[in-house]
């Protein structure tokens, strides 16, 4: 069930009056975690039983935890529950990918056994609830959270908004909330709807139409396409990426406003920033922040420890967050080069020889626009060798077609140009939306929608971050 | 950072009445999901075409599309048409005086 079809449109229809004409805050829970589970079932049923066994195990590692006074048992029970939660990851989302690694591995020596593959079947948002759980226990074993009722557990891991493509919404941020009655008020609602539309359009229009008519013919066949073809698809694909993916998460932010939760922010205008680190503050910012606080920090000591450790635990954090994105050596790749573009920026910034050369700000942006955008080719790519092969092709003289339009070119630019605005202009227009009459507001919503049904390509291609 | 950047619909209460507002958000969602059923009819229609077959869905369809060619007649879906086809001007447009591009046959489309 995609956001941007009338099927959920019809199942959101049912859920909003439903949630909001519950008798009592128990009542709501349970119906949106009824809900969350029809909403999940939808993909598979089958992954439904997975998903509240998950829960099960959070919750329950959770209460032990802190109804235990010896320090050995609480860590051995983080320990437990940390590695329940990365089998189940490491099971449906890695074991074929392991299993060939090691099949190739054999080979290498001389023994020739086939690998015993069994075509596991990837759970949708598995790397999304599976951290969730993982964070909810930690923050429990150091105090950060105290422990939650069942239900709320449940409902944190299933809430249908985040469930497949987040954003990883902590126990922290989301389980208050859920112990409280929602209340709307005019600028919530305002500020959902508009981030529905505003997320429709970017996933309909932008990304769509520049994943069908463009990016996608180019990165299939790159032979076929010139240098001037190669860079703007790489540039287009940029763009597509991040309307896509940034499209989710405000439709997300802004069902969970309609339906009384708040949020957190998951996108603010990466390509505005002037290096890997301000990118990452920017780009996908609860998976980040996660990375960053419960591996770099937590598991791996973040940059306590002297120079190489915090190079090596960079590499390591950046090498793992590629592999979360999914089983395949051009995520590791694509991990590996932003984990290199972070530690040179380390380096530069602190050798006395380098330190003080300063680009100015303009150049800084374009450079890191530039090697992020490098990374996407082979996050993109279907092999290391296809991106190696693309970016021959942007190397080397142009020979083949160029097939991009002038409504590609300004897509691309239009995607970049968002990136001027300011952080606050969707808050600002849903300040002033909050005073409109509900008929005029209608009104608005039904033309823009309209606007943006008109442009959108035919049908609707799933969401990039579905696959992870 | 402010409570608003990390938690972008956390617009601040200015003493709504809870009541008042959601009567304001409901009566939104129910006159903009009538206002899209009257201006986009085929969007209905599209969707029931790709539910899988059987006498109810069967029984939608023909719902769908009495709908779509009622609201077709009184011109209620003129505007969307008018824009989507404004739209597609747009994407067959291309630069002056290029020739266009054979494509090659895999990104070809399937004829039938």
């Amino acid at each position: 069930m995609l956001f941007p079809t009338l099927t959920f449109g019809l199942f959101f229809l049912v859920v909003f009056p439903a949630v909001w004409a519950a008798r009592s805050n128990e009542w709501r829970k349970l119906l949106l975690l009824v809900a969350s589970w029809v909403f999940y079932g939808a993909w598979d049923w089958r992954f439904v039983p997975l998903l509240i066994g998950s829960a099960l195990i959070n919750w329950g590692a959770a209460a032990l935890i802190a109804r235990s006074d010896d320090a050995r048992t609480r860590k051995a029970l983080l320990i437990g529950g940390v590695a329940a939660n990365l089998l189940v990851l490491g099971f449906f989302k890695y074991f074929d990918f392991f299993a060939q690694q090691a099949g190739s591995l054999l080979t290498l020596f001389g023994i020739n056994q086939d690998a015993p593959l069994m075509q596991v079947i990837l759970p949708v948002g598995i790397s999304f609830f599976t951290f969730q759980g993982i964070s909810y226990i930690v923050d429990v074993h150091r105090g950060r959270v105290p422990t939650a009722r069942l239900l709320d557990i449940l409902l944190l891991m299933s809430f249908f908004p985040h469930l497949v493509a987040g954003p990883i919404v902590r126990a922290a941020d989301l389980v208050p909330q859920f112990q409280q009655t929602p209340k709307l008020n005019r600028g919530t609602v305002s500020m959902g709807l508009l981030l529905i539309v505003w997320g429709l359009f970017k996933k309909a229009v932008i990304a769509s139409e520049l994943a069908t008519q463009f990016v996608d013919p180019v990165f299939s066949a790159p032979a076929a396409h010139g240098s001037l073809d190669l860079i703007l698809a790489a540039y287009g694909y940029a763009v597509q990426i991040y309307c896509d993916f940034s499209a989710y998460s405000d439709m997300a932010i802004g069902i969970a406003a309609l339906l009384g939760y708040r949020f957190p922010r998951n996108f603010d205008r990466p390509y505005r920033s002037a290096s890997l680190q301000e990118f990452w503050r920017r780009w996908h910012i609860s998976l980040s922040r996660w990375l960053r606080d419960y591996l770099y920090i937590e598991a791996l000591g973040g940059s306590r420890g002297g120079k190489f450790r915090l190079y090596r635990n960079l590499m390591i954090t950046m090498l793992l967050g590629g592999l979360w994105h999914g089983a395949a050596w051009t995520f590791v790749i694509w991990g590996g080069l932003h984990g290199t573009a972070l530690v040179v920026e380390r380096v530069w910034a602190t050798s006395p020889r380098t330190r003080g050369i300063v680009l100015p700000h303009w150049a800084k942006v374009v450079l890191t626009f530039h090697v992020v955008t490098l990374g996407w080719i082979f996050f993109r790519a279907a092999s290391f060798g296809d991106a190696l092969a693309y970016l021959g092709g942007i190397v080397a003289p142009a020979t083949g077609a160029v097939t991009v339009t002038p409504l590609i070119v300004l897509l691309i630019a239009f995607g970049l140009a968002i990136h001027a605005l300011r952080w606050d202009s969707m808050t600002r227009l849903a300040e002033r939306l909050r005073a409109l009459p509900a008929p005029a507001f209608a009104g608005a919503l039904v033309a823009a929608m309209l606007v943006v049904d008109a442009m959108r390509f035919e049908g609707i291609a799933p969401f990039i971050y579905f696959r992870f | 950072m402010s409570d608003l950047y990390e938690f972008p619909t956390a617009l601040p209460d200015q003493g709504d009445d809870g009541r008042a507002t959601l009567k304001w958000a409901g009566t939104i969602v129910v006159l903009a999901t009538l206002g899209l059923a009257l201006f986009n009819p085929t969007a209905i229609s599209g969707w029931v075409d790709d539910l899988p077959p059987g006498p109810t869905n069967v029984r939608l369809a023909a719902i769908g599309e009495d709908w779509a060619e009622t609201a077709g007649r009184i011109g209620l879906g003129a505007g969307h048409a008018r824009l989507h086809a404004v739209w597609k001007t747009a994407e067959r447009a291309d630069w002056k005086g290029r020739q266009p591009v054979e494509m090659a046959a895999t990104d070809r489309p399937a004829t039938p």
